[in-house]
């Protein structure tokens, strides 16, 4: 594995010997089969010469430690690359941007600290996954559904700092995020909101204090360790439904995103709902004669008869506008039994977590306006950008994440140990953010090669809000060692390596 | 001697001389590890989606789910386990310890013939 930049083998033999006397020399990785597991696997770069490798691992079990690590790279100025539980993938999952980087491991960090009930929240460290939590509340019987993402394995607090959404009506998860323990890359503690009173009683009630909420300064940034945070939860509704409407043309998105925005915005649809492929074609295996239509899946909450009142209206409003629109729904009542929810779908809208198949993908999202023509638009424009690299593009996902706006979720297949292939998709992927950009559309997340690439796209006023963040970036951390490249945002010394 | 065999053997190792004992103990421990880090992906029923690729991939010939296997071997279920192989992530050594992959081995390997 690669040193740090930097960094001699004597030096870096001393870093590590640092590191062990700060969280035991069990917790201090750097053979090849152990850091194994904090490399992209599923990045187009993956064992090609510009893979950045991580130099070692360490995993502190509590704060204190955190602060001794962040401690001992800023004295060796080695940067670090933060992972909570490492499965972001198709996004990154673990591995940094730069060659060589630390990567420090959360994982250990697997409290839950507090479930009130009453008040409807959860006090989590880093790693504690959906799954953990889920079993948490569902073995104490606490009657508390959790909003979660697709895939179960991850971090509470590393999905939802780096904005991940869910299906439930607390779907745009971050804003349920109340309160944060983070670790500054200078090793200080703070406390936002009302977690900066000492012994502070409404950390997890209220989300400011006085002046500015910055708990957003730690998502999707490079500022700060986030070893605790609070997150709002949702109390059992007495009746849940579960529902699909389904078309079957591809352009026919166009009214159905119209028909939805007005139930959306008035507030008779309030979840994540989502617009899938239907029926569900793998990436590739398109017919592109008739690719198929789409599947927009909606959930609501509340008494037993207003969910079946809504769920009416919502199917007239589809009827009046899109004739031969199909229909199926599944309506649940307490007492739930929740582990017996077999569609995917329904079990996503009440919040329970799995984990499906396919890892070997990578990731390109944006917001886009809550607007029909606006998402036919887009999947012509990745379509056409898609067919210069010899693909096809279909679409692929669509999150409404508030009445506003949608997250648009594309993705591209990878093939292990297929070079070419995978450069093809990387140099495609490259080609849609330049492509929709040029249209006034930006990323709403990607993964480690598309950083730069997606940062780039934000260039109003020759790239005032980079360098506003990099401004912030040389004060919070003078010397440049937390996730050198995040999202586009370098420290002072290594703005040369931005792409 | 390869990278995974070279593990497995130290995996192995340490129940050659425990005895009896030590034997039941690193089962117990690697069943607890199969349901708390293994089962949501590879366990029976809805939603798991390690038990859904096997059963593509095998195609009934083998089964799907990984305890009822009896062939599988220390080093593939290490490989497995610790590197990018068989479209699964690795576990990294915070999630699935050295000591706690060995259980899960004895677990897996139980049943073998």
């Amino acid at each position: 594995m690669p040193l740090p930049p930097g960094l001699t083998e004597s030096d870096f033999s001393d870093l590590l010997e640092e590191f062990r006397q700060a969280v035991g020399s069990e917790y201090v990785y750097s053979s090849d089969e152990h850091l194994e597991g904090y490399r992209d696997g599923v990045s187009p770069l993956y064992q090609t010469d510009e893979e950045p490798v991580p130099s070692a691992a360490v995993a502190p079990a509590n704060v204190e430690e955190v602060q001794q690590v962040v401690q001992i790279a800023n004295r060796y100025r080695v940067p670090f690359w933060v992972n909570s539980t490492g499965k972001n993938f198709g996004y990154g999952g673990p591995a940094g941007v730069v060659n060589g980087t630390v990567n420090l491991d959360l994982k250990r960090m697997n409290r839950i600290l507090e479930v009130n009930e009453a008040n409807a929240y959860a006090l989590v460290e880093p790693g504690v996954s959906f799954f953990e939590m889920y079993r948490y509340l569902r073995e104490r019987n606490i009657k508390l559904w959790l909003d979660v993402p697709s895939p179960g394995w991850g971090s509470i607090i590393g999905n939802t700092i780096e904005y991940g959404l869910g299906y439930t009506d607390q779907g745009q998860r971050v804003n349920f995020l109340c309160g944060m323990e983070v670790v500054l890359p200078n090793g200080e503690v703070m406390r936002t909101g009302q977690g900066a009173i000492p012994d502070g009683v409404t950390w997890q009630h209220y989300r400011r204090s006085i002046g500015p909420r910055i708990d957003e300064l730690f998502c999707q940034t490079n500022y700060g360790v986030v070893t605790k945070m609070g997150i709002w939860l949702r109390p059992e509704p007495p009746a849940y439904m579960a529902c699909s409407i389904m078309t079957d043309r591809n352009e026919k998105i166009i009214p159905m995103i119209d028909t939805m925005r007005p139930l959306r915005l008035g507030g008779i649809i309030n979840n994540n709902a989502t617009l899938y492929r239907y029926p569900f074609v793998q990436e590739g295996e398109e017919n592109p004669d008739n690719p198929g239509g789409w599947n927009n899946r909606v959930a609501f909450y509340g008494l037993e008869g207003v969910v079946k009142q809504h769920w009416e209206h919502v199917q007239d409003a589809y009827n009046d506008a899109m004739p031969g629109t199909t229909f199926a729904s599944n309506l649940y009542t307490t007492p739930y039994d929740l582990d017996s929810l077999g569609r995917s779908p329904d079990r996503l809208m009440a919040g329970i977590p799995s984990l499906g198949a396919s890892l070997h993908k990578t990731y390109f999202s944006m917001a886009l306006p809550f607007d029909g023509q606006a998402a036919w638009d887009l999947i012509l424009l990745l379509d056409e950008a898609s067919k210069r690299h010899g693909r096809r593009y279909f679409g692929m996902a669509h999150h409404v994440e508030t009445p506003h706006e949608m997250v648009t979720t594309s993705s591209a297949l990878l093939k292990p140990g297929d070079d070419d292939y995978n450069q093809t998709t990387m140099r495609m992927i490259k080609d849609w953010i330049v492509s929709t950009g040029e249209k006034g559309l930006g990323p709403y997340r990607v993964s480690t090669p598309y950083m730069d690439d997606a940062m780039a796209q934000f260039s109003f006023n020759d790239h005032r809000l980079r360098r506003f963040y990099e401004e912030l970036k040389d004060v919070i951390d003078p010397n440049g060692i937390m996730a050198p490249g995040k999202n586009g945002i370098w420290p002072r010394h290594m703005r040369e390596n931005r792409a | 001697m390869s990278r995974t065999t070279a593990i497995a053997s130290l995996l192995i190792l340490p129940f050659a001389y425990g005895g009896a004992a030590a034997q039941d103990s690193a089962l117990e421990l690697g069943e607890r590890i199969y349901v708390d880090k293994c089962e949501y992906c590879h366990g029976d029923g809805v939603q798991k989606g390690g038990t859904f690729m096997l059963e593509a991939r095998y195609e009934g010939e083998l089964p799907a789910l990984l305890t009822e296997r009896t062939n599988l071997t220390p080093e593939y279920i290490t490989a497995t386990l610790r590197t990018w192989t068989n479209g699964m992530a690795p576990f990294r050594p915070t999630e699935i310890s050295d000591s706690e992959l060995e259980a899960l081995v004895a677990y897996l390997t139980r049943n073998n013939e």
